[in-house]
């Protein structure tokens, strides 16, 4: 399941439902993603995230349908925030539950590396140094590029 | 007439410049049509014409410099500056 929402989400909530409706999975791994408070020495004051209704979610369902053609069976929850954020908010959600842990863990880390560079949202964070857009960072490139590598490998 | 949609970055200088994006006739493809916000609004411009900006044609993504694929029947076009989600 998909949602981009602008309303915070209760973390309690949903990952008991999570794992309430996958109690079949040997395994079931979540990340929660929160707003850093600093920016190096810069202190965040809040975090706007921007999206472009309906193609965002398109953007993430075919990230989703990647990882569930790699590691089949598993299932996942993606919830990602938009609008305005505070520093310590989560940002975004992502459940995995599969048969093993092996692929429940790296599910989660192979939808979050790609949410990274090729979901479409922008991020601006207002600091107390001024107003920044941010851009992934090489690393985050190297992270999703490191999978698509292996999927080389491997064919 | 395609609607243009400017995201991120972009949004905020077009909403600084407030002028609407019309189409020329000679308004054809993606290349044509950054020529053309290139003119309306020259900081606008320059900004789209920076490394990572993508055009999203009804869903589909197209390079900045395509001369190829037609436009003018497009429902809607957005340019995209460089993603960060998570």
């Amino acid at each position: 399941m998909i949602e981009v929402q602008k309303t915070p989400f209760n973390l309690d909530t949903e990952l008991s439902r999570f794992n309430e409706t996958h109690t079949e999975a040997g395994a079931i791994v979540s990340f929660v993603g929160l707003v850093r408070e600093k920016s190096g020495e810069a202190l965040v004051q809040e975090l706007m995230l921007e999206h472009y209704p309906g193609r965002t979610e398109e953007s993430i369902a075919r990230i989703d349908q990647r990882a569930r053609d790699r590691w089949p069976g598993t299932e996942t929850l993606i919830i990602h925030r938009v609008g305005k954020l505070q520093p310590g908010d989560p940002i975004v959600l992502v459940c995995a539950a599969s048969a093993h842990r092996r692929a429940a863990f790296s599910a989660v880390e192979f939808i979050m590396d790609f949410l990274k560079t090729e979901a479409l949202f922008w991020k601006k964070e207002v600091r107390s140094d001024g107003e920044h857009w941010i851009e992934p960072r090489r690393s985050d490139y190297d992270d999703a590029n490191h999978w698509i590598e292996r999927e080389l490998c491997t064919e | 007439m395609p609607q243009v949609l400017f995201f991120g970055r972009l949004r905020e200088i077009a909403e600084a410049a407030g002028r609407a994006i019309t189409f020329e006739p000679t308004t054809k493809t993606v290349e044509n049509l950054v020529l053309r916000i290139a003119s309306l609004d020259p900081d606008l411009g320059e900004a789209i014409k920076k490394p990572g900006v993508r055009c999203m044609v009804d869903g589909l993504l197209i390079p900045i410099d395509e001369n190829a694929f037609e436009i003018s029947t497009a429902k809607e076009i957005a340019f995209l500056p460089p993603v960060s989600g998570g």
